[in-house]
């Protein structure tokens, strides 16, 4: 069945505005001029609505409102027609309704196309009967809310709950699809080992040169274009969709710099393994790669797709562990390995209830957009877009704007939401080292433990207090930076030997090719490394040639995946760096609010006065739209030097709500200042600039005081605070020189930035890489607090035994070179020695 | 010489006049006709604007919709007829109301009201001289 309705209003000096409104059960209908229709006209259109949330860096999903009043419907086919349109209160039917600025019912005339919500709400004009009657027989207007189906029907594609179709039956749900024996061989050779990194080529080795590191991953572009064809399938069974989503080539908007190894070290154990120290693990500072997500053939040498861990799409799916069982996939593992660490389910993919979600979970992690294109009726191609992109280039012109208002204050929410990361269920993103724990038990074999990291119980305890504190709200990423390290346990030559956590590595030439038989290591066992306990890791990955250069490569490989240890963006014509992921978001958020505190909001009572030159050309309601720019210039005065100048001051401004009045011409436009858009790929990156992004907490000196999370404190009366010392805070909530004594039950919190005396404020560091302040012996010293109240209370040696001075010990940190170290802080009391 | 009807369905679009409504009605509709030798009848155009002005100075004036608005007064003499007033009675209350303003080959127009009291005009304040002057209204699409 399909209703039409077509109306036009004159639009002063534009000539007729014609307005054409459909309904059908069948999508397909409202863009076949062929289908038969039946014409009314009770539909009082009232507005279409599309903004860009503020909150989530997403598109809301369009609206578009209109009402019915029943008192109007005198004729069959007008009663038919809207109680066609009540019937999508029933949840399994589907009212599809499109609206065109146009006669013709070409796309390119859309102003909205969607479905009516469920959710109706109607006034009683009047009732029909009698007193006390029950069949009172009402009279009513309808009030309607379409919303655009580009989004919400993609939330019908749940990954793992079986959805019910028109009939009110089970279908299969995503992962259902995707777990299947025909998408056997695209698992195989998506979610396949890639090579990570290449030994170096050894003159006295000539076998050990050939060996790499490889890790099960996987592309994220092939799999979300593998999940939005199953999409369709779904869709297609549940609500008879004939709707084709795929995904288009994106730009992301920022570069990253792959990790790489400077040294390496070989395993007594296993002559095929690769080890290294925790600072041999760095940054490429002189290969910034771009990131998006498309197809490889659309990439540039200096670009790569995003590669995430295949276990974010299923927890096992890591190994060919998995059978197939009546055309299905059975994913085990091998024993114990099938059983999922608790916590790490939140880290998949899977997380995201559905396809919609997923997608919107990705564009927040990556700081974008999620657009929608309609390429024919039922083609929708979407989009991840930048924040940069999100700006069409060309500006728009206004003609007769009818109010204006702007509203200023460039105060920022100090209780607004943040964003964190963490790279797994118990250790931190970034570059966090993880020891790991495995029983061994004769009969149930090997089991793993988990335990939180120093890294991730210090990061959580700051956000807690953060959250206590400043009433910030933390919502975690979907991905993180910076693969986490694995420690070799009880090998004690290579106790302080690291590895790229969930690595595995080729047993032999042969393996190394045919990607079978590959070891993972946790530890090592006697003289083998234990088995594979592969825990999920969310760190984003990238392709990239071979990172080492110094040697010939290896044969065959021409490329390796390679941890994405650091972001590169250009702000606002400013390149910067970012060694953590959810510092770059809360940059964007922190900008976000900032500028969409100057807001201006103008209403132009036509629909089409939008031109893309200041004489007016082409005047078209189609060249306004979400992301549009518009510009103004002012004259201001400013005082400077005790005397006015006149300045011309040129704003860009971009459109983040547009609301079309269907009723009589009028577009309102909110804009915002388009500097909170101006975040894109760096232009330029010197290479001889010395990055550090060690592997460690993985805050480098340069950007110490940008994103090192450090407060100002007041010095409480007549203590005096020295630039690095470390520093309690007394009950009174103000600091002093730490001490290791019982009877401060405070841990010490950080490391004093500046001088100061009581009264004064004190910047202190309280996580991170505290660089340049101290001189230690060596790299890998563990530093305590020790009393000296005539100099630094920092030291290498640890308290031999209690004294009436020290009665406890307080590890800070680690050092990783001899003028920087980690702040790491652990209290340990005397007696039980127990950890608090 | 005007007609006034009125149905308790709709009649199709564009129904020619036919002097004999029972053929219009059919029979699943019910309803009645009648002539009147108009006073007055007038034929205008009446529009639905938004108007304003822009923070440039300009002026501006959308038309929402163009309608035409007959003017129909019906004069005290023929009212004088208690058939035809009860008629009127009944048309005002309708739900849906016709004109035909061309008996020959015009159509039944359907008109809107606007409701409200009958619009009667009591000539020198006597209950028996009743003049009628109805607002009904034709939409253009």
């Amino acid at each position: 069945m399909l209703f039409r309705q077509s109306y036009y209003i004159r639009e002063h000096g534009q000539g007729r505005q014609t307005i054409q409104f459909a309904v059908s059960d069948i999508y397909d209908s409202l863009f076949d001029s062929e289908a038969p229709y039946t014409e009314v006209d009770i539909f009082q259109l009232a507005t279409v609505k599309q903004d860009l949330n503020t909150d989530d860096g997403k598109f809301a999903i369009d609206e578009l409102e209109f009402t019915v009043n029943q008192a109007m419907c005198k004729t069959t086919e007008q009663l038919n027609a809207l109680f066609f349109c009540l019937d999508a209160t029933a949840v399994n039917v589907n009212r599809y309704v499109a609206c065109w600025f146009a006669d013709s019912l070409d796309v390119s005339e859309l102003v909205f196309v969607g479905q009516i919500n469920s959710n109706i709400s109607a006034s009683d004009l009047v009732w029909h009967s009698s007193e006390y009657k029950v069949n009172h027989k009402p009279l009513r207007e309808y009030k309607f809310k379409c919303l655009s189906f580009d989004v919400s029907i993609l939330e019908q594609a749940t990954l793992l709950q079986k959805p019910r179709d028109l009939f009110n039956e089970e279908i299969d749900s995503i992962m259902d699809r995707f777990l299947t024996l025909d998408n056997e061989s695209w698992i195989k050779s998506n979610c396949t080992y890639k090579p990570m990194y290449r030994e170096w080529n050894l003159a006295s080795g000539p076998t050990l040169g050939k060996y790499v590191h490889l890790r099960p991953t996987i592309s994220l572009f092939e799999y979300l274009k593998k999940i939005l064809s199953f999409t369709n399938d779904l869709l297609e069974e549940k609500i008879n969709s004939i709707l084709e989503f795929d995904l288009v080539d994106s730009d992301v908007g920022f570069g990253i710099l792959p990790a790489y190894i400077t040294g390496r070290n070989t395993n007594a154990y296993n002559q095929y393994m690769l080890t290294f120290k925790p600072n041999q693990y760095q940054a490429k500072t002189d290969r910034p790669i771009k990131l998006r997500i498309c197809s490889n053939e659309s990439l540039e040498s200096d670009e790569s797709n995003i590669y995430v861990n295949s276990q974010m799409i299923h927890s096992q799916l890591y190994d060919t562990n998995y059978w197939i069982e009546s055309g299905k996939m059975v994913i085990d593992g091998l024993g114990e390995d099938s059983v999922l660490i608790p916590g790490e389910s939140e880290l998949t993919f899977l997380k995201s209830d559905n396809v919609a979600k997923l997608l919107f979970d990705i564009a927040r992690a990556l700081g974008c957009f999620v657009t929608f294109q309609y390429n024919t009726s039922n083609s929708i191609g979407i989009k991840f877009v930048s924040r940069q992109s999100i700006i069409k280039d060309e500006l728009v012109y206004l003609a007769a704007p009818e109010s204006a208002q702007i509203d200023i204050s460039s105060n920022a929410n100090n209780g607004s939401d943040r964003y964190y990361t963490t790279a797994g269920a118990f250790f931190e993103s970034g570059t966090d080292i993880l020891i790991p724990r495995v029983n061994f038990d004769g009969l149930l074999g090997y089991t793993k433990v988990t335990k939180e990291t120093k890294k991730f119980k210090l990061f959580k305890e700051n956000r807690e207090r953060e959250e206590q504190q400043n009433k910030v709200e933390f919502t975690r990423l979907l991905f993180s930076l910076g693969t986490p390290l694995e420690k070799l346990e009880n090998a004690d030559d290579f106790a302080n030997d690291v590895y790229p956590f969930n690595t595995v590595i080729a047993n032999s030439v042969q393996e190394q090719f045919e990607k079978t038989g590959f070891l993972h290591f946790n530890r090592t066992q006697g003289s083998m490394p234990a088995k594979v306990w592969g825990h999920i890791c969310n760190a984003i990955y990238v392709r990239t040639s071979n990172l080492q250069g110094t040697t010939t490569p290896a044969q065959d490989i021409t490329s390796v995946i390679s941890p994405a240890m650091g972001i590169i963006v250009n702000i606002n014509g400013v390149d910067k760096y970012y060694n953590r992921l959810e510092d770059y978001i809360n940059d964007i958020m922190l900008v976000s609010e900032q500028y969409y505190k100057a807001e201006y909001d103008i209403t132009i009572p036509f629909w089409n006065l939008f031109g893309t030159d200041e004489n007016g050309a082409n005047k078209s309601w189609k060249n306004i739209r979400v992301g549009s720019k518009i510009r103004f210039t002012e004259s201001v005065r400013r005082y400077i030097s005790s005397s006015f100048s006149d300045f011309d001051v040129t704003r860009d401004y971009v459109v983040v709500g547009l609301e079309r009045d269907l009723s009589k011409p009028g577009t309102k436009l909110k804009l915002v200042n388009a500097e909170a858009f101006a975040f894109g790929y760096a232009n330029t990156i010197n290479p001889t600039e010395q990055l550090i992004f060690s592997n460690q907490l993985g805050l480098d000196d340069n950007l110490i005081t940008s994103s090192a999370p450090f407060e100002g404190y007041e010095i409480a009366e007549f203590e005096v605070i020295h630039l690095g010392d470390a520093v309690m805070v007394g009950v009174d909530g103000k600091v002093f020189k730490a001490v290791n004594k019982k009877e401060h039950y405070h841990k010490p919190i950080g490391i004093a930035l500046n001088d100061g005396e009581g009264g004064d404020t004190v910047k202190v560091q309280f996580t991170g890489r505290v660089y340049g302040l101290h001189n230690f012996t060596s790299a890998g010293k563990t530093i305590y607090i020790r009393a000296n109240p005539s100099d630094s209370n920092i030291s290498e040696n640890c308290l031999a035994g209690p004294t009436a001075d020290e009665n406890v010990i307080i590890e800070l940190g680690q050092t990783d070179t001899t003028n920087s170290f980690i702040i790491d802080i652990y209290k340990l009391c005397y007696k039980e020695l127990v950890e608090l | 010489m005007i007609v006034l009807a009125y149905t308790d369905n709709p009649l199709a679009a564009n129904t020619g006049y036919n002097a004999d409504f029972e053929v219009i009605l059919g029979l699943e509709n019910e309803g009645a006709q009648q002539s009147f030798k108009e006073l007055k009848l007038y034929e205008l155009p009446t529009t639905g604007v938004v108007t304003g002005k822009t923070l440039r100075g300009k002026s501006f004036e959308h038309i929402t919709f163009v309608d035409t608005e007959y003017t129909v007064t019906i004069s005290a003499d023929e009212l004088l007829s208690s058939t035809k007033r009860a008629f009127l009675k009944a048309f005002w209350g309708a739900t849906h109301k016709y004109l035909v303003t061309d008996l020959t080959t015009g159509d039944y127009i359907p008109v809107v009201s606007g409701g409200g009291l009958l619009p009667v005009e009591f000539i020198n304040e006597n209950k028996y001289l009743q003049e009628v002057t109805l607002k009904l209204v034709a939409n253009n699409g």
